[in-house]
């Protein structure tokens, strides 16, 4: 059953230049019709500009279509009665951790949100523990949020959305502030909420690092969605990407350079760990092979 | 010619119960004709330290020297230190206001004292030099894609043509084509002007490529310096710094705990290609 589901999905707004007496339309969605499927991890790509962001925004009513329309389950993002229960259905976390933390202790942050939407006390607080150790936090509850790295910092904005229970979180360039130590926390609180909780994740990135870790990715370009598929067959199309304004992943760029110098790999290879195990393997034919 | 920093260390809120190290005593060369990164984990001091080189940070112990004078010295010009040395802040497009880009790009330059017509002469070299055409001058700062905002507040702070040119994480959040033009026009930059770069990234594989010398900073203490191959090789410091291996360099790591004679010597994907080749021959 897909949990998102977007038909001629347009969004345009009025823009006004100066020196121009009328406005201009700008479409920054131009006819998307995807689903997504409970339990997916997808990465959303695309250059500065290409309406990922826009789209993001699109899957939990923070924007409205101008045409067309967004169903996150069975709802319709257009209907306002049920903003609430949306908004808790799929959660969203953004770029800037230090934007999104609102309390001066760890596990009042996390309440948050629960607290809003009217839950008992007794079962915020049940909330807010499993939150925490799902994203590894659970001893830093009583910490106050100033104190603690970018990384650390994400992943309480993280517990603050999985404490209000989503079934789906989109993250709008979530790592692109951290380091790489902050990223790589980041990034295996994402594939274990989405592997031992089965949350949807949808994953904005400029890092296609980040992309290759995903079961599927979607490629946006002026508003249209304009490729979509698992990572390997999308990374052995790297001429397209660039005409993009896209990159392939070092490794699959490492790869690539072997496999023309004649070692046979397989193509769009995207994760380090898969290109070293390739390597090994063939290697230890090759010496086989000689003796 | 030079940015020289002796025994620096910053204390903040000294005096109070809120004391705390920033950074502890270092040292440190900037030579303004290189690229100098400087990498480490969130919190490790790197905004504190590149906001001491233009004086915007007054070393609690220690001195800063530029061409030989004490920065921090009773009469010195701090003002002009700063054209010089010119700052380009962390997502700095949040900083353009001007009505125009050309008319933002000039703010710098008049600041200096120069004429409407001198700024407005730097301020387009510095637009061009960055890749922006004739045809932005005009436009609206805010109307500009996110690469483009980012390289239109980089000309602002290369309009005062300063001999350094100190960046805070200049490629995040940009695309991969954004980050690509923007590391290669910095490179064109320091070629074409002799301009010393000091940068500061999370990202090992724009380090690799671009970094003549690399410093490391890691809970406010400079961990090591060195050339990238030289930092590169440091696995375990790079490690315990939270920081990590550039991909290429990364790989030949994995081969090599798996029993392959390769050398883990390589910066590029270039690099890594031929040391594999070479085991596999």
């Amino acid at each position: 059953m897909s949990i998102i589901r977007t038909e001629e999905l347009t969004y345009q707004y009025k823009s006004y230049e100066e020196g121009q007496e009328q406005e201009t339309l700008k479409q920054a969605l131009q006819g998307l019709s995807f689903s997504v499927e409970k339990g997916e991890f997808i990465a959303i790509l695309g250059r500065n500009g290409s309406g990922k962001s826009t789209l993001a925004k699109h899957l939990n009513a923070l924007l409205l279509p101008s045409e067309g329309t967004v169903w996150v389950e069975e709802m319709k993002t257009s209907d306002e009665a049920r903003l609430w229960d949306i908004r808790s259905t799929a959660g969203m976390v953004f770029q800037n951790p230090d934007n999104q933390i609102v309390a001066t202790v760890v596990e009042e942050d996390v309440g948050f949100g629960p607290e809003n939407m009217g839950v008992p006390t007794e079962e915020i607080w049940e909330r807010v523990d499993k939150s925490l150790k799902a994203v590894g936090m659970a001893a830093y509850a009583k910490s106050a949020p100033h104190r603690l790295s970018g990384g650390q910092k994400q992943r309480v904005a993280i517990a603050g959305v999985m404490a209000m229970k989503p079934k789906c979180i989109i993250f709008d360039e979530s790592t692109a502030m951290l380091d790489p130590i902050g990223r790589r926390e980041v990034l295996r609180t994402v594939r274990e909420l989405n592997e031992k909780e089965g949350i949807t994740v949808l994953l904005i990135t400029h890092y296609m690092e980040e992309a290759a870790l995903a079961g599927r990715i979607m490629i946006m370009d002026r508003g249209r969605l304009v490729m979509d598929g698992t990572p390997r067959s999308i990374f052995s199309r790297r001429q397209e990407l660039e005409a993009l304004g896209l990159q392939v992943p070092q490794t699959t760029a490492l790869a690539d350079a072997l496999r023309e110098s004649g070692l046979p790999l397989s193509e769009g290879i995207c994760q380090e760990e898969d290109l070293a195990e390739e390597l090994a393997a063939l290697y230890g034919r090759r010496k086989e092979a000689q003796a | 010619m030079s940015l020289l920093l002796q025994n620096v260390s910053y204390v903040y809120e000294q005096g109070t119960p809120m004391e705390n190290t920033g950074l502890h005593p270092l040292s440190l060369e900037v030579k303004d004709d290189e690229v100098l990164a400087v990498i480490g984990a969130t919190g490790s001091g790197k905004s504190t330290l590149i906001q001491m080189m233009n004086g915007l940070n007054k070393p609690s112990t220690g001195n800063i020297y530029y061409n030989g004078e004490d920065i921090f010295a009773e009469k010195y010009d701090r003002r002009r230190l700063r054209s010089q040395v010119g700052l380009v802040f962390q997502y700095p497009e949040y900083q353009l206001f001007e009505e125009t880009v050309l008319k933002d790009v000039c703010f710098g330059p008049k600041n200096q004292g120069l004429s409407e017509e001198e700024a407005i002469g730097r301020a387009r070299r510095a637009m061009r030099r960055v890749g922006l055409t004739e045809d932005y001058e005009e436009r609206s700062p805010f109307d500009l894609s996110g690469g483009e905002k980012r390289r239109a507040a980089i000309a602002g702070v290369l309009a005062m043509e300063p001999k350094i040119l100190i960046l805070d994480e200049p490629t995040a959040g940009l695309d991969p084509e954004g980050r690509e033009e923007l590391l290669t026009e910095l490179l064109a930059l320091r070629r074409e002007r002799q301009m010393g770069i000091v940068m500061v990234s999370h990202s090992m594989e724009d380090v690799a490529r671009m970094a003549d010398r690399i410093a490391v900073l890691s809970h406010g203490k400079l961990l090591m310096q060195g050339t990238p191959r030289e930092i590169f090789r440091e696995e375990s410091g790079l490690l315990e710094a939270g920081l990590a291996l550039p991909a290429a360099c990364h790989i030949l790591h994995l081969l090599k705990e798996k029993g392959l004679p390769v050398g883990t010597d390589a910066l590029s994907v270039e690099e890594a290609k031929e040391k594999i080749l070479a085991a596999f021959s």
